[in-house]
């Protein structure tokens, strides 16, 4: 298996010492659902990253957090941008689950 | 199964970011986009495939070659180096080896340092606070619990990683393992037993 990922750049996950960081169970979560779209050729991870660029560049929080936050916000768009998925039904299911939790 | 799945992770979260990442993840299962098998087989590959397959040529280098060995425990950088391993994320490495009266085991006090060239991601305990502060005081404790459990008269050495230093443990060759060629030994090194909390 290999997965393109960018080791430098704007669009680069923040490391920690050299180890891909995530502070929360749900980024890497997140992280691997957006390999998953992408193997499964859902999601094109050069359309993807220039979504995650510039939703870093519009955030201004810099730290995994926001780096983080910003990679969910960019999947969101292009998941809803190339119908996998409408902003409704990503609202409700999210609704459903902090209700049921 | 998806239900099954999505509760391993949504465990007392709360988070509005965590729900929207099992939000949109179960959505895309439910639909049939993507197989929950490969989101774990993802997370599972930079968690465990992507390191630990390598350290364990290290260690099975060292355990088929003893020149080798000596070179690895003398300089663990240049002798990772000879089987093309290493990379920007480990500066200076030190090896230290698991003998009949010594156990070593890794942790980073500070926040979770760790050989990623060699072991791939850090597991999610070895960046626990209850790991980090605890494994340093009562080792043999933490370690048993891990089910780790060593006989009193072995001595149990802690060594804490830094950005500067990564360390390695080279545990010992387990008996029987005589007809074993190279690729054969480096299947049976797990990622805990490098870390020290599997003998």
């Amino acid at each position: 298996m290999r997965h393109q990922l960018d080791e430098l750049g704007p669009a680069a996950p923040p490391r920690a010492n050299g180890e891909l960081a995530f502070d929360e169970a749900w980024q890497s979560r997140l992280f691997a659902t957006t390999m998953a779209a992408c193997d499964a050729g859902l999601i094109v991870y050069d359309d993807f990253r220039d979504r995650l660029i510039e939703r870093i560049a519009a955030r201004d929080d810099a730290g995994a957090d926001g780096y983080w936050a910003a990679w969910q916000d960019a999947l969101e768009e292009l998941t809803v941008d190339v119908g996998l998925v409408d902003r409704t039904e990503l609202d409700e299911r999210a609704t459903s689950f902090a209700a049921h939790d | 199964m998806s239900n099954e799945h999505a509760h391993t992770h949504r465990d007392h979260d709360e988070d509005p970011r965590a729900l929207r990442a099992d939000a949109i993840e179960s959505l895309l299962i439910e639909k049939g986009l993507i197989d929950p098998a490969a989101v774990d087989a993802t997370l599972a590959y930079f968690e465990n495939e992507l390191g630990p397959m390598h350290g364990a040529r290290v260690v099975a280098r060292a355990w088929s070659d003893p020149d080798f060995k000596v070179r690895l425990l003398a300089d663990g950088l240049a002798a990772i180096g000879e089987l093309a391993l290493g990379g920007p994320q480990v500066d200076h490495l030190v090896v230290v080896e698991n003998t009949a009266d010594t156990h070593n085991v890794v942790v980073c006090t500070l926040c979770s340092c760790y050989p990623w060239g060699l072991l791939g991601l850090p597991p999610a305990w070895y960046k626990s606070l209850a790991y980090r502060s605890r494994v340093v005081r009562e080792p043999r404790a933490v370690l048993s619990e891990m089910d780790c459990d060593l006989p009193l008269d072995v001595d149990v050495k802690v060594w804490d990683s830094s950005s500067e230093v990564r360390y390695f443990v080279l545990p010992e060759r387990p008996q029987g393992t005589d007809d074993l060629d190279e690729a054969a030994l480096a299947e049976i090194v797990t990622r805990d037993q490098m870390i020290g909390v599997a003998r």
